[in-house]
């Protein structure tokens, strides 16, 4: 009788040890880590570097700026051929306080990656809602051609912003070599005054690696791959900490943000707008409480959906103009 | 008191053989890539990993497309 307590002990601790093992690794890999697409999380790698934050922010100015504008394009011959745009206008007036915070960022925060991925996310998310209102008004054969029209265009602008990115990138480059130089001496000292002032292409610097590398014995070829290996983990070690960090408060964070823009919005002149975006805005708030209080979505793939459904959840009572009895919290 | 040794005794080779189960298959997949990883390193890898470090001047942040 006693052996079979000893038994039945047994397969009781044994379950209970397993499912201790068990919870532990799904624990591991459901802590609230979110996705970012790999894409977002290469980008992150280079912030804790000098003028990372400042290459970063300045091509995300520069997408959002180019979007803007392409955002007018349409806008402007939707009004021509007689369509309702005002929510659409509303979306690109917000598209445009998205732009505003990119633009007031403090590239010298600590948490800069978190900021950067938190405001590509907003950015990514209003962008699609955009796509997604112009998909309820025009038919595919309109949208084709709406795309062919703006496809030729470029926002004059941008060129000022991509000369900027380019000599931030070359100032970048220029201390990742003169660090590979300082390790290794692979690079002549001209070679990369010459690459720094844009006499000389990134192609050409790169061949003279590639021709130092070519001559080195199997040791020291194994030891400059280890140094750079070396510094490219560390980063990569980085951007997943960032990733990490962004999971934590994100709601609380994305409140503060939206509460700010509704705040920037009453700077907008035209009345009909700002009470649309308000209330996008304010709804938007409202869901993000509750999705707090339930655990709800984080960015990422599911964040798109949570910002698309303004017009399920927020503007009940509401036609597509914005008229009618308002949502929560509607302007007075 | 014998029996309560040997009970012990497979209780302790029990958990130990769940814990090593759990842990040790990633452990030697992490040594075996360790170990491929830095034979012969090649000039191309060194290239790969050169490509990374350094930005493209003219590469652009993608947030999607208005239309």
């Amino acid at each position: 009788m006693k052996m079979k307590w000893y038994v039945f002990g047994i397969v009781i601790l044994f379950t209970f040890s397993t499912t201790i093992v068990n919870a532990n690794e799904s624990e591991d890999s459901d802590d609230g880590i979110i996705e970012i697409d790999n894409e977002t999380q290469k980008e992150t790698k280079i912030m804790c570097c000098s003028y990372g934050p400042n290459i970063r922010f300045l091509q995300l100015e520069k997408a959002i700026l180019n979007n803007i504008y392409k955002g007018e394009l349409i806008i402007e011959k939707m009004n021509d051929s007689g369509y309702d745009t005002l929510t659409l206008e509303a979306i690109l007036a917000e598209i445009i306080l998205i732009k505003d915070d990119i633009k007031s960022v403090d590239l010298n925060l600590t948490d800069i990656s978190q900021i950067y991925v938190e405001l590509k996310t907003d950015a990514i998310n209003i962008t699609n809602s955009f796509r997604e209102e112009i998909k309820d008004i025009l038919n595919e054969t309109e949208i084709a051609e709406y795309k062919n029209l703006i496809q030729e265009k470029t926002c004059q602008q941008n060129k000022n912003f991509t000369s900027e990115i380019k000599n931030m990138v070359r100032k970048y480059n220029t201390n990742q070599l003169n660090w590979l130089n300082g390790i290794f001496k692979c690079i002549n000292n001209s070679i990369i005054n010459q690459y720094q002032n844009g006499v000389i292409s990134l192609d050409t610097v790169k061949q003279q690696i590639h021709n130092y590398t070519n001559q080195l014995n199997e040791k020291n070829r194994y030891n400059f791959y280890s140094e750079i290996k070396e510094t490219q983990i560390r980063n990569k070690i980085h951007a997943k900490i960032t990733i990490e960090d962004v999971s934590e408060n994100y709601q609380q964070r994305l409140q503060d943000r939206i509460r700010n823009r509704i705040n920037n919005s009453e700077n907008l002149e035209n009345g009909q707008i700002r009470n649309q975006i308000q209330q996008r805005l304010r709804n938007r708030l409202n869901q993000t409480e509750d999705a707090n209080y339930y655990n709800g979505p984080n960015p990422g793939k599911n964040g798109e959906d949570w910002y698309n459904n303004d017009d399920i959840t927020g503007d009940q009572g509401q036609n597509k103009n914005g008229q009618g009895p308002g949502g929560n919290g509607g302007r007075p | 008191m014998r029996k309560k040794i040997i009970t012990l005794f497979i209780l302790v080779l029990i958990i130990s053989t769940a814990f090593y189960l759990t842990h040790s298959t990633t452990e030697n997949t992490i040594d075996n890539n360790y170990d491929d990883y830095y034979e012969n390193i090649s000039t191309n890898q060194i290239s790969d990993e050169i490509e990374d470090k350094l930005l493209d001047e003219e590469a652009q942040i993608d947030i999607g497309d208005m239309i």
